[in-house]
C-alpha cells in the first residue's frame, strides 16, 4: 500500500531533514525551502501540506511567507489539507491561517506523536 | 560557616534505595551523615509527614524527601519548608528531575506555589536549590562538598528566576526587540535536534538512527550557540549575569557537552543512561522555552 505523501515547507534545511528522518517510516516526505521551490513541486499527488509560517529566519516575527503559500494553495489546490506550524504563539496569525482554510495549527517545538496523530486524522478524512 | 544540611527530593521512588548507593559510590559526601528519609506511607526507613512534623528539632544532616504518588506535589515543598524552619543550618536542596518526564517547569511551578503559601516565613530560610538527575549525581555531590552557603554557582534557571524578580520593570523597548531575536535564534537552533531526539527515542533501532544524525552535528550546535550569545546585542552579562566566556559551564550546556552517545549505546546499562539523556534533552528544551518565555513575559 502506498504511503501518504506529506509536503513540508520550512526554510531551515536541518529541520526538514530531521522531520523527514522521523516520519519516513509511515509517510513519503517531500520538502521545499521557499515559496518559489514549493510552487514548482506542489501537485495533486500530495496528500497533506505542512507549512512553517516564517520562511525567512533573518526576519523573525516579521516574515509570513508561509501564509502566502497557504493562500496560493487554497486558490490552486483548495481540497488539499494544510497544517501550519510556527515557533510563535501569535493568536492573530493563528486565526488568520484558520480563516484562510488551514486545517490545523501546531506550535513549535512539535511533539512527534501529536504531529503523527494530526496527519493520520487528516488522511482518514481525505 | 555553619554546617550544611543537604536535602534531596526524589520524585520517583522506582529506584528504591538505589540513590543512597549512588551517593556512596560517587562521593564520600554521605559519610558520617545522619539520614532522615521521608516517604508517604512511612515504614522501616521512612518517616511519615506526621512523624516529621512532630519532631521538636531536625538534627539530621542529610534528608531525602521522596514520593511521586502525592496528589498535590506542592505538599512535598510545603513539608520541605516546614523542615527547614526547624533548622538553623545553611541548606542545599537537591531537586531530582528528569528520567521520568518531570521537568523543571513543573518543579518551579510547585516552588512558586509553595513560596506563595510560605511567603510570611521564607525570609527565615537561607539556602540554595540545585536541580539534578540520576546521571548528575556525581557533579551534584561534588557541588555539595565544595559550595559555601553564599557562593552559588550560576544556574541559568535560578538566574532567570532571580532576574525576573530584580528586573521586571527595567527593560526598554529596544531590549525587548533584542531579546526577542535572541530567544528566536536559540529556540530555532535546537528545533531539529529536538525532533532527532524524539525520533531516536521512538525508534526500535536507536543505534542506526543515531548514527544517521552524525555526532558532530551536536557539537556544532554548541559552537553555534556560543556564536549566537557572542553576537547578541542583548546584554546577557548585564541582564542575565551570564558571562560569555563561561557559557560552557552553564548547566544547560552540560547536557549537550556530555554527548558521547556512541559509548553510551554500548550495553544495557549504557542504553539506560542514553535514554535518560534523551529525556533530559527534551526536558531541557522545554525548560529553556519556559525560562525564555518567562523573561519575555516580564519585559
Amino acid at each position: 500500500m502506498k504511503k501518504p505523501t506529506i509536503f513540508i515547507v520550512d526554510d531551515m534545511a536541518a529541520y526538514l531533514d530531521s522531520l523527514k528522518r522521523a516520519l519516513s517510516n509511515e509517510f513519503e516526505i517531500l520538502t521545499a525551502l521557499s515559496f518559489e521551490e514549493a510552487k514548482q513541486k506542489i501537485s495533486n499527488n500530495l496528500d497533506i501540506l505542512l507549512i512553517d509560517i516564517c520562511l525567512d529566519e533573518t526576519k523573525p516575527g516579521i516574515d509570513k511567507g508561509g501564509v502566502e503559500i497557504l493562500k496560493w494553495i487554497k486558490q490552486n489546490y483548495p481540497d488539499r489539507p494544510v497544517v501550519m506550524m510556527s515557533a510563535y504563539s501569535d493568536f492573530n496569525i493563528t486565526v488568520e491561517c484558520l480563516n484562510l482554510g488551514a486545517n490545523k495549527f501546531l506550535k513549535k517545538p512539535i511533539n512527534l506523536i501529536e504531529l503523527r496523530k494530526t496527519l493520520n486524522e487528516l488522511i482518514e478524512n481525505i | 560557616m555553619s554546617e550544611k544540611l543537604i536535602l534531596v527530593t526524589r520524585i520517583d521512588l522506582s529506584y528504591g534505595d538505589e540513590w543512597k548507593q549512588h551517593w556512596n559510590d560517587e562521593s564520600n559526601i554521605t559519610e558520617e551523615k545522619s539520614f532522615l528519609c521521608f516517604g508517604e506511607k512511612g515504614g522501616k526507613e521512612y518517616k511519615t509527614k506526621e512523624e516529621i512534623m512532630g519532631m521538636e528539632t531536625i538534627d539530621y544532616s542529610f534528608i531525602v524527601i521522596a514520593g511521586n504518588r502525592f496528589k498535590d506535589k506542592c505538599e512535598i515543598f510545603s513539608l520541605l519548608y516546614k523542615i527547614l524552619l526547624k533548622t538553623d543550618k545553611d541548606y542545599i536542596i537537591g531537586i531530582h528531575y528528569g528520567g521520568g518526564g518531570t521537568g523543571h517547569k513543573n518543579i518551579y511551578s510547585d516552588i512558586d506555589k509553595c513560596e506563595e503559601l510560605e511567603s510570611n516565613e521564607k525570609e527565615k530560610i537561607k539556602g540554595k536549590i540545585h536541580p539534578y538527575t540520576i546521571t548528575d549525581i556525581s557533579s551534584f555531590a561534588e557541588y555539595c562538598k565544595n559550595v559555601k552557603g553564599s557562593d552559588f554557582q550560576l544556574n541559568l534557571n535560578v538566574t532567570i528566576k532571580k532576574y525576573k524578580k530584580e528586573n521586571s520593570n527595567n527593560i526598554n523597548e529596544e531590549s525587548r526587540k533584542e531579546f526577542s531575536i535572541l530567544k528566536h535564534k536559540i529556540m530555532n537552533l535546537f528545533l531539529d535536534l529536538d525532533i532527532d531526539y524524539q525520533g531516536i527515542n521512538e525508534s526500535n533501532n536507536k543505534v542506526t538512527y543515531f548514527k544517521d544524525i552524525e555526532n558532530k552535528k551536536i557539537k556544532n550546535k554548541l559552537s553555534e550557540l556560543k556564536t549566537i550569545f557572542k553576537e547578541s546585542t542583548f546584554s546577557l552579562e548585564e541582564k542575565l549575569k551570564i558571562k560569555k566566556e563561561n557559557i560552557e559551564e552553564q548547566e544547560l550546556l552540560k547536557i549537550l557537552e556530555d554527548t558521547d552517545l556512541y559509548n553510551a549505546l554500548d550495553g544495557n546499562r549504557g542504553l539506560l543512561a542514553f535514554n535518560e539523556k534523551l529525556y533530559s534533552f527534551h526536558d531541557w528544551y522545554c525548560d529553556l522555552e519556559y525560562c525564555l518565555n518567562k523573561i519575555w513575559e516580564n519585559t
